[in-house]
């Protein structure tokens, strides 16, 4: 493989700088919504982002089309996602219970209760299923997107989104 | 189906849930941050990780490589001198052939080359050495010294200088010599037996067992040829165990005895070893004798130094050209 000269090393360093600048205006708040999503705690959302971003920027040049840049965004952000959730469950089964009411001492507005009410209810289903939930009801991705970015075919992507929608709508029937 | 949630309304719980979360302000600071730590540490660990490829390769190299067994290691020092011209065979165990290892070399007018011959086994029976797998080098054998010292690796070591009677192999048992044809056939009492064709011999056959070189390994004279009045020999050795060679002669050396009347050849052995002795005259009677020592070895009769000149009038009572090593039978 013929070695890359410093020119060309400068110019992939530049692009990538100017594109990451580009994703963070674009779509750093979403990613860190659908972070928010996936993850069991929000205070996570940002650095999971923040490394996927990094990420991202480091494999710039190896990025065969750079139109998707987003779309592999997104399948970092969920994978580190889904690597933070292994990492926190081996950490909850050996962390001290926490105190009863330390979550709740924020939570005063509307939005936060229907929040709450929601997120808790997705945090109950399976992780493929809240993954599909999440990609294809607040992402908009396509089944064959959603797809794609699980690691999954488009059938399994159908079941685990329709199983998840049942389950959510058991979860919230009496909020409702 | 879906117990009444519509697509649409858990879009708008979705993003209404997460409608809270902001980003941080410095959030692009830390991932530019980040990108600057990821390039800080990229180099050190590519080159760390190329010096752990580069070990991993170099301990599997010597991981696959070879080796040689320290019994070999041992050995092949010592194989080199026995796999020589005068011993081609040292190496076999059992009922093989060679090719023809050449003429006796006498002077040019050789009595008969040797043709294949047939060797049989067992072989490394010795009490003063420890068996070995193929009977070739063996580590207790010891350089023949003296003055005729065979000079072979693989000789076990004799128990007494000059050698016994008949007592080729140097156990100080005799050992069975038999002439077969043409064959000459030794059984040796270390165990094993081995042969010698020796092409063109004379017979009947006449032969001698002597230490023609004192190196405690008695070594077989055999007639093999008279032309005009002189008589050619072939000098038989222990080569090694179960192995009898024929000593090839240097050029220019000639083992044979008698006289044609301007010129004549001899050859005389005892406790200083064996030497060889070649004479010309133009009258007959005064001669130019030259008398070389010569040493047995595995590269065959050389000489151990410079030819000593000499002059003779020849009487019958006086005569050097001779054979003076050993009764011949």
């Amino acid at each position: 493989m013929p070695a890359r000269s410093d020119a060309a090393r400068s110019a992939v360093a530049r692009d990538a700088d100017a594109a990451l600048t580009a994703l963070y205006s674009e779509h750093y708040r979403s990613l860190v919504r659908l972070a928010a999503l996936l993850l069991d705690d929000v205070g996570l959302c940002e650095e999971v982002v923040q490394d996927a971003y990094i990420r991202v920027h480091g494999a710039w040049g190896r990025l065969q089309d750079r139109d998707k840049a987003l779309a592999y965004l997104r399948q970092t952000v969920v994978n580190l996602a889904r690597s933070t959730l292994r990492r926190r469950l081996v950490a909850l089964k050996h962390a001290p219970k926490p105190m009863p009411d330390a979550a709740s001492a924020e939570e005063g507005a509307y939005s936060l209760v229907e929040r709450a009410a929601v997120v808790q209810a997705l945090r109950e289903l399976p992780r493929r299923q809240r993954e599909a939930v999440v990609l294809r009801y607040y992402a908009d991705m396509s089944e064959a997107d959603a797809a794609a970015v699980m690691g999954c075919s488009v059938g399994s992507v159908k079941a685990y989104t329709s199983r998840g929608l049942t389950a959510l709508s058991g979860k919230l029937e009496g909020l409702r | 189906m879906n117990g009444g949630l519509e697509p649409e309304e858990l879009t708008r719980l979705l993003r209404a849930a997460v409608e809270p979360v902001r980003a941080s302000p410095d959030a692009l600071h830390r991932i530019r941050a980040g990108v600057e730590h990821r390039a800080w540490w990229r180099l050190p660990l590519m080159a760390t990780g190329g010096v752990a490829m580069a070990a991993l390769i170099v301990l599997a190299f010597v991981a696959v490589r070879p080796h040689s067994s320290p019994s070999e290691q041992t050995v092949e020092p010592a194989a080199p001198p026995l796999v020589s011209s005068v011993i081609p065979e040292s190496s076999r165990p059992v009922a093989s052939s060679s090719p023809d290892r050449g003429g006796t070399g006498s002077g040019g007018q050789g009595s008969g080359g040797t043709t294949p011959r047939t060797t049989t086994a067992p072989r490394a029976t010795a009490t003063t050495t420890p068996p070995t797998s193929a009977g070739t080098s063996t580590p207790s054998a010891s350089a023949t010294t003296g003055p005729g010292g065979s000079g072979s690796l693989d000789l076990p070591t004799p128990v007494a200088r000059p050698a016994g009677v008949n007592d080729l192999d140097g156990d100080g048992a005799p050992d069975q010599v038999r002439i077969n044809g043409t064959k000459v056939e030794v059984t040796f009492s270390r165990g094993g037996s081995d042969s010698v064709d020796l092409v063109g011999l004379q017979l009947p056959a006449s032969y001698a067992v002597v230490d023609a070189n004192v190196d405690g390994f008695a070594d077989l004279l055999v007639r093999t040829a008279t032309r005009d009045g002189v008589v050619d020999y072939a000098l038989l050795r222990y080569a090694a165990r179960g192995d009898l060679a024929q000593a090839t002669l240097a050029p220019g050396l000639r083992l044979a005895a008698g006289a044609t009347g301007t010129s004549g050849s001899g050859f005389r052995c005892d406790e200083n070893g064996l030497r060889i002795i070649a004479g010309t005259s133009s009258d007959g009677a005064e001669f130019q004798i030259v008398t070389t020592a010569v040493q047995i070895t595995p590269d065959g009769v050389v000489p151990t130094g410079a030819p000593v000149p000499g002059q003779l009038t020849l009487t019958s009572a006086n005569s050097p050209f001779i054979p003076a090593c050993g009764a011949l039978s």
